[in-house]
C-alpha cells in the first residue's frame, strides 16, 4: 500500500506549530484592525484614508489566505481535520446570520452595509476562535 | 476505537512527543488518537503498528457497540 500519510519531520512540525500560531494571530490582529477601520459611515465622502484602508485591508487579506494555506500544507491529518471542522462552524454561522440579516431586510427593519462588512470580519474571528479552541483542546 | 497505543509507550519509556516525531506526526495528533478522539487513517495505522513492532489488530480494538 502506497503510504500517503503526511510525513514530517521535527523541523517541519515545529514550523508547523509556528506558521499556525502565527496565523491565529495574524488573523485576530487583521480583524481588529478592519473592524477599526469599518466603523467610519458608509455614506461617507471617499477619501484617501479609506482607499489606503481598502488597499491595507487587501494586503492583510492577501497575507492572510497565504498563511492559512501554507498551515494547511504543512499540517498533518488530524490537525487537516480540526482547520475543516472549524470552517465548517464558521461556515454555518456565516450562513445563520446572513439568513437573519437578509429576513430583517426583508421585514423592513433597516439594515446597513456594515452589517455584512462586520459579518465578513466576524466570520473571519469566528474561524478564528473556533480554531484556536480546538487546537487548546486537542493540546 | 479503544487502543493500547498508551500502555506500549509507557512500556517504551517514549514521551507522545517522542512518538510524535517517530511517527512523523503533531504532538497534538498522538495525544487525540491516544484518548480515542481521533481515529488515525489506515497509512498512519500501519505506521503506528510498524513503530510498535505490533500489528494494527493488536493496537486497535473495535467499541462494543461497532463489533461484528
Amino acid at each position: 500500500m502506497k503510504n500517503k500519510t503526511n510525513e514530517l519531520s521535527q523541523h517541519d512540525i515545529i514550523r508547523s506549530n509556528h506558521e499556525r500560531r502565527r496565523t491565529v494571530l495574524l488573523i485576530f490582529l487583521v480583524t481588529a484592525a478592519l473592524l477599526l477601520g469599518s466603523s467610519t459611515h458608509p455614506d461617507a465622502v471617499i477619501t484617501s484614508q479609506d482607499w489606503i484602508y481598502v488597499i491595507v485591508s487587501y494586503i492583510a487579506l492577501i497575507t492572510m489566505v497565504w498563511s492559512s494555506v501554507q498551515s494547511y500544507r504543512e499540517s498533518d491529518e488530524f490537525q487537516r481535520v480540526v482547520q475543516l471542522k472549524a470552517a465548517a462552524i464558521t461556515l454555518i454561522v456565516v450562513m445563520l446570520v446572513l439568513f437573519i440579516s437578509s429576513n430583517l431586510d426583508i421585514l423592513g427593519i433597516p439594515t446597513s452595509i456594515s452589517i455584512i462588512q462586520n459579518l465578513s470580519l466576524g466570520g473571519i474571528l469566528c474561524y478564528a476562535f473556533v480554531y484556536f479552541v480546538l487546537n487548546r483542546k486537542h493540546s | 476505537m479503544k487502543n493500547r497505543i498508551p500502555a506500549l509507550r509507557f512500556e517504551r519509556r517514549w514521551s507522545q512527543a517522542e512518538l510524535a516525531t517517530r511517527l512523523g506526526v503533531s504532538r497534538q495528533t498522538v495525544n487525540a488518537i491516544e484518548t480515542g478522539r481521533y481515529d488515525p487513517s489506515l497509512p498512519l495505522a500501519f505506521k503506528l503498528a510498524n513503530v510498535f513492532e505490533s500489528t494494527i489488530e493488536t493496537l486497535f480494538t473495535p467499541d462494543d457497540d461497532n463489533k461484528p
